[in-house]
């Protein structure tokens, strides 16, 4: 019966304005109007309109003006262009921009109402397209992780494989890039995803308060033990203990660590019972630990024990190809939270998105979002909505020095490629003697955002 | 009269509705023609009406052409011109159906073979393009007064705020010309007969009995 697409009908025109406006309310379609350009996107921003008519000559700002806009900011939009002067070419050059049609006022009847049933079968599509969208939003989605880049690929991949094994796991990369979302990953693939994932940050504790969160203490073992307590070793009997920012434990607490992961059996603190326990380690870090070993800050021997396996999860700055879709993942996660209609984000504010570097990784691009969304006024994220991000971003978008964006982009390419010469020399299509000569010449240093 | 309701339904062509000279203007619906317009089509558009819609129908005394409606530049008749002429100056029928032989337009359109205001008092239909074929030769007068019958069908059942339906067999379905309108079976259905009925409750509207 009545359809539910929305339509918009913009014309300077009242007579035409109300005479389409009429004949589409007959075929039940939800219509509004606009006598120009400028209402016809301010309405836009917050209404999602299935299908706008669009008169081409229109004073102040015309139909192809406004297509350019909603066709780069609200691509899911149809429109139909409307011209009174059958100009062949601008309707030409309007299908070239992503109108769907064109009509000539006065219209046909007959070919308005095919024209209608071809949009509504269009519809139909478009509908079906975002259901097959969810299903392949499923494989670019592994458990909470999101990617669709080769190296979320792979590491996917990877994921599947180590959790068919019982082997220690040490995950590495940068702050804010999911390592616990790895861990889970892991540990809900495996055997052990009925028992308790535990997770601890061994740089949330100071040392003798991490000892006794890790193995727990019997009844006045120090003072303040007023009663016995189970620490995280024992949670995790027959599940997965997440050691997270392992790079932090004390060396002494390396030791003992070691030994528990050697016999899986501890001694609470004043305790004398052996416990013996059932889990699978999963250790993480942002830290460089052949470094620290290498320092004698983290023990050889421990390292090993835990780097059985080792995944790394690439910084966001190597995989924009990820951020649309971890943007979109974001957007939809946070206008259901915090229920504003905001489903869209304009071009320039996902180039915006795409160019800045994204020191705090995922984490910090999800706050970026959600901070968005709660500031929001309308249905579109524009780049005004991220200005918060302005003073970071690239300082070579400041200056038109060509030695000064020479020098902004080499750093850049450099630290994309955490200072690895010969693929930085290779995406800069230069030589590495050139590449090497050019950091001599700028004193360039890898910053701390990059390993 | 031939039964009601039924789906079989074909058009009655013997008039059996309230004719202004022997009845009182009791009717919901007020058929009207407007200039040179055959008396045998009101009176079978009348009873039609009646029959399917079970509205008690009146049938109007005539007037003239609607000339104030013509339009110059496209040397056609603007249908809103006339709906807003005839919810105006006719009473007190809660719906009135024009029935005119000119060629009806809305601005956005190239021509309409009727019009109706969504929810209003009034429809009109033109005679106009219904007489011939695509190709330009008439059609049978059986073909002629069933297409009469169908579009003013489809505009009065507008003014119960019905809207354009996706059922194959439905009279309220869009038709994109006067063979498309051949198809067009003689009845509304199911969910559209609802959708009436429910109008009815809502506009205090008694129909007649089945």
């Amino acid at each position: 019966m009545a359809n539910k697409i929305s339509i918009l009908v913009v014309d300077d025109e009242m007579v035409i304005r109300e005479s389409l406006h009429g004949w589409l309310k007959k075929s039940g379609y939800k219509v509004d109007t606009a006598e120009g350009g400028s209402a016809a996107l301010a309405m836009l921003e917050k209404t999602p309109y299935d299908l706008l008519f669009l008169d081409i000559m229109m004073p102040v700002m015309s139909g192809i003006e406004v297509l350019e806009v909603v066709k780069e900011d609200y691509p899911q939009t149809l429109v139909v262009m409307i011209t009174a002067y059958g100009s062949v070419e601008t309707a030409v050059q309007a299908m070239k921009i992503g109108a769907v049609d064109y009509l000539m006022k006065p219209f046909d009847p007959d070919q308005l109402s095919l024209l209608t049933e071809k949009l509504m079968q269009q519809k139909r599509i478009m509908d079906e397209n975002i259901f097959l969208r969810e299903q392949i939003a499923e494989a670019i989605r592994f458990e909470n992780l999101v990617g669709r880049s080769k190296a979320m690929q792979d590491l996917f991949a990877m994921i599947q494989d180590v959790a068919e094994s019982d082997s220690p796991v040490l995950i590495t990369g940068d702050t804010g890039t999911g390592k616990e979302l790895v861990a889970k990953a892991i540990h809900a693939k495996s055997a052990r995803h009925n028992g308790p994932f535990i997770a601890i940050n061994c740089g949330a504790f100071p040392e003798h308060l991490l000892e006794s969160e890790l193995f727990g203490h019997e009844r006045g073992a120090f003072t303040g033990a007023h009663r016995a307590k189970k620490g995280r070793l024992d949670l995790a009997h027959y599940g997965t203990l997440f050691l997270d920012e392992v790079g932090t434990v004390p060396l002494k607490m390396q030791v003992d660590l070691l030994r528990v992961l050697e016999t899986k059996a501890f001694h609470r603190l004043g305790g004398t019972e052996e416990i013996e326990v059932d889990f699978r380690t999963i250790a993480a870090t942002n830290r460089d630990l052949q470094q620290a070993i290498e320092k004698g800050e983290f023990r050889q021997d421990f390292f090993y024990r835990l780097n059985v396996i080792s995944l790394h999860i690439p910084p966001l700055r190597q995989r924009r190809d990820d951020i649309p879709l971890l943007v979109e993942h974001f957007l939809d996660r946070y206008s259901r939270e915090t229920n504003k209609d905001v489903d869209t984000i304009s071009k320039e504010a996902m180039d915006l998105l795409r160019q800045y570097d994204w020191p705090g990784n995922v984490r910090e691009l999800e706050n970026a979002i959600e901070r968005a969304v709660v500031i929001c006024k309308k249905r579109r994220l524009g780049p005004e909505e991220f200005s918060f991000l302005a003073p970071h971003l690239s300082a070579a978008a400041e200056t038109y020095s060509l030695e000064k964006t020479q020098i902004a982009h080499v750093r850049k390419v450099l630290n994309e490629f955490d200072w690895n010469i010969s693929k930085a020399a290779q995406a800069l299509e230069i030589n590495r003697v050139t590449l090497h000569k050019k950091i001599k010449k700028y004193d360039l240093r890898p910053d701390r955002a990059s390993n | 009269m031939s039964p009601v309701n039924t789906r079989a339904r074909t058009l009655t062509k013997y008039p059996g509705t309230n004719n202004s000279t022997s009845l009182p203007t009791q009717g919901v619906v007020g058929v009207v023609r407007l200039g040179a317009v055959g008396e045998a089509v009101l009176n079978i558009v009348a009873a039609n009406l009646q029959e399917i819609l079970r509205l008690p129908v009146d049938i109007l005394p005539p007037r003239q052409s609607p000339e104030f409606a013509y339009n110059e530049r496209r040397k056609q008749y603007h249908a809103a011109l006339i709906l807003k002429n005839l919810a105006e100056s006719l009473r007190p029928h809660p719906r009135i159906l024009g029935l005119v032989s000119v060629d009806l337009f809305i601005p956005v359109l190239t021509h309409v073979f009727g019009e109706a205001q969504m929810g209003g008092r009034a429809a009109v239909v033109s005679l106009h393009r219904l007489k011939q074929k695509e190709e330009g030769s008439r059609v049978s007068l059986d073909t002629f007064y069933e297409r009469v019958v169908k579009v003013a069908l489809h505009e009065v059942a507008h003014t119960f705020d019905l809207v354009h339906c996706n059922q194959a067999e439905c009279i309220m379905r869009i038709s994109s010309g006067p063979s498309d309108l051949d198809e067009l079976p003689l009845f509304f259905c199911e969910y559209c007969e609802a959708f009436l009925a429910e109008a009815y409750r809502r506009y205090d509207i008694q129909s007649l009995p089945l």
